[in-house]
């Protein structure tokens, strides 16, 4: 038992966090990517970014909001207020048409910046 | 009443109790928008029902104190949501507020602009004379639209919390009223009889569209600032309604 838990806290530390510069730049791309999947609100979100990062992406829960207003403002998700079912308010973005072609270019920004990396590290040199 | 459904129900009073003091704690430390403060509360709500779906033996005030830890102190919730930018409404209150400052020391007048009536008050100079010779004769109506302006400086340091839909309506009547005065003054330059003595209005100053201007600006920040910060609350209620 003691055998498992030391292998386990050695694991951990390990597995060193995505840094949080890096976090904070993918937060755009990160939220406009989920959105395109379909409408969805701040705690789905945060639960969504942990799930596709393996929990790498250590995301603050009062980091996401200001993220989704400052998206909001700039017009490229929109908000609207619901009524859940337990009779919760509940405020759920969406992606606009803005939102969908900035993402495009994010989209193929990241893959320059990605393919770039891979050919690199690929060459042997690192 | 059975003893399971009382538990309940203190489970939730607790809970709402506790939510309450959270939310009161977080809208007197930050300057976050009630509309702001919905969205972390749904927030952590769900947190909390996590929390309980995951460990059942848990006490509620522990899985709020777990829920609220996961969202952060109020000072650092407040200052990522000042990274995010302020909102829009606040520059027009900023740019309104220049406005009116740069109007004070305009001339409200032009030099030929010398009226008949009221002639002890100096048209050529700055405005700022006009409240304090209104102050001096005990004038209230030019200080209505000044004592009005002042009274959303709280707004402007961000510790003003109300609405106040008459005083955005007060102001935006007064500059409005400014304005289409001083168009029709520049459509129409006929001499005006007041208190039957002759004054003409020829030469409106800088000073003048200024001051107008940014009772404009003002009103329609607070307008916007009202809008934006409208609780969903009431929205939901609506809708509930509807």
């Amino acid at each position: 038992m003691y055998f498992v838990v030391c292998v386990t806290e050695v694991g951990d530390r390990m597995k060193k966090p995505v840094y949080k510069e890096l976090v904070a730049a993918s937060s755009r791309p990160m939220v406009l990517s989920i959105l395109a999947g379909g409408e969805s609100y701040g705690y789905e979100i945060l639960n969504k970014v942990r799930l596709l990062s393996g929990g790498e992406l250590e995301w603050s829960d009062g980091m996401l909001y200001p993220v989704l207003h400052r998206l909001e403002r700039d017009g490229l998700i929109a908000g609207r207020w619901e009524l859940t079912e337990a009779g919760r308010r509940r405020k759920y973005y969406r992606l606009t048409v803005r939102g969908k072609r900035r993402l495009a270019t994010d989209r193929e920004s990241w893959r320059a910046v990605y393919g770039a990396l891979e050919l690199s590290w690929g060459s042997g040199r690192v | 009443m059975a003893p399971s459904s009382c538990r309940g129900e203190a489970v939730v009073f607790e809970l709402e109790t506790g939510i309450t003091s959270w939310r009161r704690r977080l809208e007197r430390r930050s300057s976050l928008s009630p509309r702001e403060l919905d969205e972390l509360e749904d927030h952590l709500r769900a947190r909390v029902d996590l929390e309980l779906e995951l460990n059942p033996a848990l006490a509620p005030h522990r899985a709020l104190l777990v829920a609220r830890e996961r969202l952060g102190a109020s000072t650092a919730l407040a200052k990522e949501f000042t990274k995010a930018g302020r909102p829009r409404w606040r520059y027009l209150l900023l740019a309104g507020w220049a406005m009116y400052g740069a109007s004070l020391l305009l001339p409200v007048a032009g030099p030929a602009a010398l009226q008949t009536v009221y002639a002890e008050v100096p048209w050529s100079a700055p405005a700022h004379h006009w409240p304090q010779q209104a102050l001096a004769d005990g004038w209230i109506l030019p200080l209505i639209p000044n004592l009005a302006m002042a009274m959303t400086l709280p707004a402007l340091l961000c510790s003003w919390r109300s609405r106040a839909r008459w005083l955005t309506w007060t102001i935006g009547a007064f500059g409005v009223s400014a304005l289409g005065f001083g168009v029709a003054n520049l459509l129409d330059r006929s001499a005006v009889a007041i208190a039957g003595e002759i004054a003409v209005y020829p030469y409106l100053g800088l000073g003048y569209w200024t001051w107008s201007g940014a009772h404009v600006l003002v009103a329609a920040a607070l307008l916007l600032r009202s809008h934006e910060w409208a609780s969903a609350r009431s929205r939901t209620r609506r809708a509930r309604n509807a």
